[in-house]
């Protein structure tokens, strides 16, 4: 019966029509501040979504994900990380809830938090903490009304991996998009939505160009990479579109970044890392896919098949300890530090969260 | 020794796996591994 009547109100919502952004998130807004209670106190139930959805239909098109999904702040939360579930109610985020639909799944961008330290959950490369971010999150769902698997190491996984990234306008997504922007992601599923925390370099300082946010079928030949068979990229204007004719996921969102934060000196400097011809720009996104290919047949269980304990970097933390940094010294002299969160690590399990840190 | 991996993460430029084990005994495993299979 819920099923059916999910159905129906989908049907009956879906915009024909993109609502205006702003309009939506006040609505949002004001929705929540009466209904927030109610709505995390109890579990889905229809008198509730039916008064919802008779204020939302009037002008939004995005009702299904107002009362079906998490918002960014509880998926940060059921993420592990109370910090950035409070920037995802402060004035640092932006809430969105925009969704796309297509055949087998929707694809709803649910906000976006930028700063300094936003997040309990620290990111490091090379030793070196990453403290500007900016933290994305979007929910997947099946059309069918069937849930997402609860573990996301589940063999149908191998069907449904997405590549999720900010792409910048004037710049090549297939070198400039996650995977070279220090990115990384948490995800994990809820009452059968799969919700993905991205988190990547500070993208506010691109906000005088039109910064993107796409999600796509990973490239077979690459999960962890840009597909660029579901994109066009102009070359000329700079712009990045959906390929229409694309049979698959290929959501295209537009960020909504306040220009007045644009930094475009960083940017530039930022950039510069990418340009073509440098070892770090065609040479990095050849090294990336390769690097992704082979990672995408690594799992739990079989990693002694494909890689060798290096025995020397084998160090085990005693039951008492929480957080604490792994370090180890490559006979190359390279230093590699890490930091182990117990909460992290135990977390992630229990949740059945797979993450994997991009570097 | 280990329930499972929990967590891993790896680096692209010279590919290195960076894991963290929960074990059964409550104690965490940290460890790299190097990929077996060259790049060619």
């Amino acid at each position: 019966m819920s099923e059916r009547l999910d159905y129906i109100l989908k049907q009956a919502l879906t915009p024909d029509q993109k609502p205006d952004l702003l309009l939506n998130r006040k609505i949002l807004n004001q929705i929540k501040e009466k209904e927030e209670m109610k709505i995390r106190k109890r579990k889905w139930v229809p008198g509730i979504v039916f008064s919802l959805v008779f204020i939302l239909a009037a002008g939004s098109g995005v009702a299904y994900a107002a009362y079906k999904l998490l918002n960014a702040e509880e998926a940060a939360e059921k993420a592990g990380d109370e910090k950035l579930a409070r920037a995802f109610s402060g004035e640092d985020a932006v809430e969105i809830n925009e969704t796309q639909h297509f055949e087998d799944f929707d694809v709803t961008l649910l906000g976006i938090a930028s700063g300094e330290n936003l997040a309990e959950h620290i990111t490091e490369k090379n030793g070196e903490i990453l403290s500007d971010r900016s933290y994305i999150v979007t929910a997947v769902t099946r059309t069918d009304g069937n849930p997402m698997p609860e573990n996301l190491s589940d063999a149908a996984y191998d069907n449904m991996r997405f590549f999720i990234s900010p792409l910048i306008q004037g710049c090549d997504p297939m070198r400039v998009n996650i995977v070279s922007m220090d990115g990384v992601y948490t995800e994990f599923v809820q009452d059968g939505t799969l919700y993905r925390l991205t988190e990547c370099s500070n993208i506010e300082i691109f906000a005088d160009r039109t910064v993107y946010l796409c999600v796509s079928d990973a490239d077979q030949s690459s999960p962890f990479g840009y597909n660029e068979e579901a994109y066009t990229f102009d070359n000329t204007t700079g712009a990045i579109s959906r390929r229409e004719n694309y049979e698959g996921v290929n959501a295209l969102f537009v960020l909504p970044l306040d220009k007045e934060l644009a930094d475009p000196e960083a940017a530039e400097e930022y950039l510069s890392a990418f340009e073509p011809g440098e070892e770090s720009g065609d040479d990095y996104a050849a090294w990336s896919r390769e690097a992704d290919a082979f990672m995408s047949e690594i799992t739990p269980e079989n990693i002694e098949q494909y890689a060798d304990c290096i025995e020397e970097s084998v160090h085990v933390f005693g039951s008492k300890e929480d957080e604490v940094w792994y370090d180890y010294t490559m006979p190359d002299g390279e230093h590699i530090r890490r930091l182990m969160s117990r909460e992290r690590v135990s977390g992630w399990q229990d949740r059945h969260v797979r993450p994997h840190s991009v570097f | 020794m280990s329930d499972r991996i929990a967590y891993f993460d790896y680096e692209i430029d010279a590919l290195k796996i960076v894991t963290f084990t929960l074990n059964k005994d409550g104690t965490v495993t940290g460890a790299v591994y190097l990929p077996r299979v060259s790049d060619s």
